[in-house]
């Protein structure tokens, strides 16, 4: 009896190492890449790179289902929806910088033109 | 056969193993999608630079992935890796896109200020140039005015000396009438007028009595005083004897005086002499007063600018 458990608890112990080996658990790419994602709705990323927002949602919500059946597969794709967040996040504030500046310049140009229509000769005061 | 069989799989299997390791596996075609993209990335400048931390993790990644694949073929983990690689790749080149839009961004503003700044510069100098033309106008009408001014003043100064001129014409001539009076000049609408009488010659002759000499000393005192006036001597004769007779008495008789006032110091040009004959009788030629009456010399004296009134024909 002594003796079974004795044995047993080595290999209970070389099993849950090969278990965490092969399959860790998926919580911590969960948690990061939902960490993303909320980032990226916050950053309001949505309005302008809404289909990576909702691919990182569906791969997150896919991810957490999976959790405890395949937790190697729903570490994978928390990951990836860690990975799109974070692109949705940048391509949206790029865009934002984008429109900005496109912005600023037309201002200049509109305010060169007037410039430019001011530099002509006045008309004689009467 | 248990025994027989093991060793044979045993083999078998190590072979396929080998043979696998060996044989180096197909390309995957996401680890070449990712691989190029890391690459553009690498190239960009600006995504090299603000992306670094993601093309690290896109290396490492993609690292993985080859290591992956080249092991273990795992089509799974080499796209999942792959894909992780791809993503990070793109996150890297669109955080260099944000940097190259906040840049232009910057120019842009700059480009603004300074248009903003040219656009006040301009207005200023608009206002600048108006106010000078304002000024400049301002100073020609001054200008103008003050011209006006100046030209009214020197019309009323030529009036007011023309005035003070002609004041004191008339005071001169007014001063030379009393001065003439010693000598019972007439003021005529030829001017003023000193008849010699004949008294003043003896009988038929042009020489000059005492009395004579005595106007002509006076007539040279008023002369000298009056610089400006001409005298005309004029000579008449009654009508006794031809007309060439009393012409020539006439001449003589004038002369006479001419010769007593240059001996005064009257400056020749200053006088004229002209014979009159028997012309311009004063009085009657049928009896002996009047012909003595017409028996006389004429001082005429001139205007002040030394001319004569013209007679009137007889």
């Amino acid at each position: 009896m002594h003796k079974r458990i004795l044995y047993a608890t080595p290999l209970l112990a070389a099993m849950l190492l090969g278990a965490c080996a092969s399959a860790p658990p998926a919580a911590p790419a969960i948690a990061a890449g939902s960490a993303s994602v909320n980032a990226a709705i916050a950053g309001d990323a949505e309005a302008l790179s809404a289909t990576e927002v909702m691919d990182a949602r569906v791969k997150l919500d896919r991810a957490r289902a999976l959790a405890k059946s395949d937790p190697r597969g729903a570490a994978r794709l928390a990951e990836e929806a860690n990975v799109d967040a974070q692109l949705a996040s940048a391509k949206s504030r790029t865009e934002r910088a984008r429109r900005a500046a496109t912005e600023v310049e037309a201002g200049v140009q509109t305010l060169r033109d007037e410039l430019n229509r001011g530099a002509t000769p006045q008309p004689v005061r009467p | 056969m248990t025994h027989k069989i093991k060793p044979t799989l045993t083999a078998l299997a190590a072979a396929l193993v080998l043979g696998a390791c060996a044989s180096p596996p197909a390309t995957n075609p996401a680890l070449e999608t990712a691989r190029s993209t890391i690459e553009r990335a690498q190239g960009t400048p600006s995504a090299a630079r603000a992306g670094s931390k993601e093309l690290d993790l896109a290396r490492q990644n993609l690292r993985q992935a080859d290591t992956v694949w080249a092991k273990d073929a795992d089509v799974t983990e080499t796209a999942h890796l792959a894909y992780l690689a791809q993503r990070r790749a793109e996150i890297a080149l669109a955080m260099g896109a944000q940097v190259d839009a906040e840049e232009r961004m910057q120019q842009a503003s700059a480009e603004r200020n300074r248009t903003r700044l040219d656009a006040r510069t301009q207005e200023a100098e608009a206002a600048t140039r108006a106010a000078r033309t304002a000024q400049s106008e301002a100073a020609q009408s001054r200008a103008q005015s003050q011209l006006l001014a100046e030209q009214a003043q020197a019309s009323q100064q030529q009036a007011r000396a023309s005035q003070n001129q002609a004041a004191m014409e008339a005071e001169r001539a007014a001063a030379l009438q009393r001065d003439l009076q010693a000598l019972a000049a007439r003021n005529t609408d030829r001017g003023m007028v000193v008849t010699l009488g004949d008294v003043l010659f003896q009988t038929g002759q042009a020489t000059l009595q005492p009395g004579a000499l005595r106007s002509a000393d006076q007539l040279a005192g008023v002369l000298k005083q009056y610089p400006e006036r001409r005298v005309m001597i004029e000579g008449f004769t009654d009508s006794v004897g031809s007309d060439e007779m009393n012409l020539e008495l006439s001449r003589r008789r004038a002369a006479a005086f001419q010769s007593a006032l240059m001996d005064r110091g009257v400056n020749a040009d200053r006088i004229e002499v002209k014979a009159q004959g028997e012309a311009f009788p004063v009085a009657g030629n049928n009896n002996a007063a009047g012909r003595q009456q017409n028996r006389r010399v004429e001082v005429l004296f001139s205007d002040p600018q030394g001319n004569f009134i013209a007679r009137p024909a007889p």
